[in-house]
């Protein structure tokens, strides 16, 4: 039986040829994300209590998570690029609670989801411990709370307008809403009918909040004013915390106007 | 406060998890993997996010915590695969960019790196799942063999066996494209 001890070297670290497959498989490893794009990750991700956060809006909602000062490197402008990141319009993800409390996250509810011939992202693997040297003790602390946007905007969100049909193969939650989201004061029909494929391809999605206030800036701007403030206010009813409550109630036009620099929230 | 997400453990005898700190400590490498999992660099930061949503609903299915890096490669092969699937993604690897950083990697300019790259990921999906999975976390990701057998739950000598056949199957395509490779 081989052991541990008796494993081979592996083909990037051979020393008697340098060819292109070891130059590449040191390239891969080398291969690594920048501080801000990890941060920028980071900074969409839920915060709160892991382990799935119950199901249905309303109470236990986790307090909101602040950037990260250290460790991954988030520095005061990744921030700012957060926050103008939600001036200007970026698909907009407000409470944590927003992504902590809808019923299933993204993958288990997504159809396309299939069952891998590797440890399934539902079953962990066999359980024996393989990297208990790799988590790194916390060093961060975080203090000032933020709101965080699904996109900082980069990869900008105008950059797929793709109509939804019901032949494409299923896309992401993330990349419907962004698209959704581009389109939702220029073309609100595509927009509407984004959603309506978001709908059908997570009923219980991760972002359903987040789908159905883009829903309601489409009817505005397609002129459908009753049924988006009779969407709004349903909306309200349901998730009375949600930061997207009062910017609702902006763009339906009964709140504060919305900020001028909004560039996907039409203000009526 | 403390800022840190702590996780009580529902079974109160591992160290809690934190997401944070699982986030800091593997959010490269579950990058990486995506990557030569063959998600494209346009891509890979939306894909990352998800499969750390999902991390952050199973985290306290993870047992032990410790595992939780052969966890987050299995996630990372089902968001993968999810992506592969659009078939508007296919073939725009082709226009991403360079990597960000790519630390030892030598006098090589970045033409040839990407074209390693490219070539190296190319091979890669020409391979089918369990031998991508033990040739990345072995050659690439580094693991030991039995970290890799425990990570794709078979049996080490599977493993193994796995490893030599995606060897054989890698450096066969880049003979075939006339990059080198170990003759047999």
């Amino acid at each position: 039986m081989t052991t541990e001890h008796d494993e081979p070297e592996r083909l990037a670290d051979v020393a008697e040829q340098d060819d292109a497959l070891r130059a590449a498989l040191r390239e891969a490893r080398g291969e690594v994300p920048s501080d801000a794009r990890i941060a920028a990750i980071f900074a969409r991700l839920p915060s709160g209590p892991a382990g799935g956060g119950g199901g249905g809006g309303g109470g236990g909602a986790p307090p909101p998570r602040a950037a990260p000062t250290s460790g991954v490197a988030v520095s005061g402008a990744i921030v700012g690029a957060v926050a103008v990141a939600i001036l200007g319009g970026a698909l907009y993800v407000g409470p944590r609670a927003s992504l902590l409390t809808a019923p299933s996250a993204v993958a288990s509810a997504a159809p396309s989801e299939a069952p891998a011939p590797l440890p399934s992202s539902d079953a962990p693997p066999s359980a024996r411990p393989i990297d208990s040297a790799a988590i790194v003790p916390a060093s961060a602390s975080v203090d000032a709370a933020v709101s965080t946007p699904l996109s900082t905007g980069a990869p900008p969100l105008g950059s797929a307008s793709a109509a939804p049909s019901a032949s494409s193969p299923a896309r992401s939650e993330v990349e419907l809403l962004k698209e959704a989201q581009a389109s939702a004061s220029s073309s609100p029909a595509q927009a509407l009918a984004l959603c309506d494929e978001h709908a059908r391809l997570y009923p219980s999605g991760a972002l359903s909040q987040e789908r159905e206030f883009i829903r309601i800036q489409a009817l505005m701007a397609a002129g459908r004013v009753g049924e988006a403030r009779s969407l709004a206010d349903a909306f309200i009813a349901r998730n009375p915390g949600s930061a997207h409550a009062t910017r609702l109630e902006e763009i339906t036009g009964r709140g504060k106007p919305a900020p001028a620099t909004s560039a996907s929230a039409k203000p009526l | 406060m403390t800022g840190v997400l702590a996780v009580a453990s529902p079974r109160g005898t591992e160290e809690p998890l934190d997401f944070e700190r699982v986030f800091r400590a593997h959010a490269a490498f579950a990058w990486r993997c995506l990557r030569r999992l063959g998600v494209a660099e346009k891509d890979v930061d939306d894909v990352c996010q998800e499969v750390f949503l999902v991390l952050h609903r199973k985290l306290l299915d993870i047992d032990p915590p410790s595992s939780v890096r052969a966890y987050l490669y299995g996630i990372c092969v089902r968001k993968a695969s999810d992506h592969r699937r659009l078939a508007r993604h296919h073939r725009e690897r082709a226009t991403d960019e360079l990597p960000d950083a790519a630390p030892d990697s030598g006098p090589m300019d970045p033409v040839e790196k990407k074209q390693g790259l490219a070539a190296l990921d190319k091979a890669l999906a020409a391979l089918d799942e369990d031998k991508r999975a033990v040739f990345v976390l072995f050659e690439i990701e580094e693991l030991s063999m039995q970290e890799v057998a425990a990570a794709v739950a078979c049996p080490l000598q599977t493993a193994y066996a796995r490893l030599y056949a995606g060897r054989k199957q890698i450096e066969a395509a880049f003979r075939r494209d006339g990059l080198g490779g170990r003759s047999p």
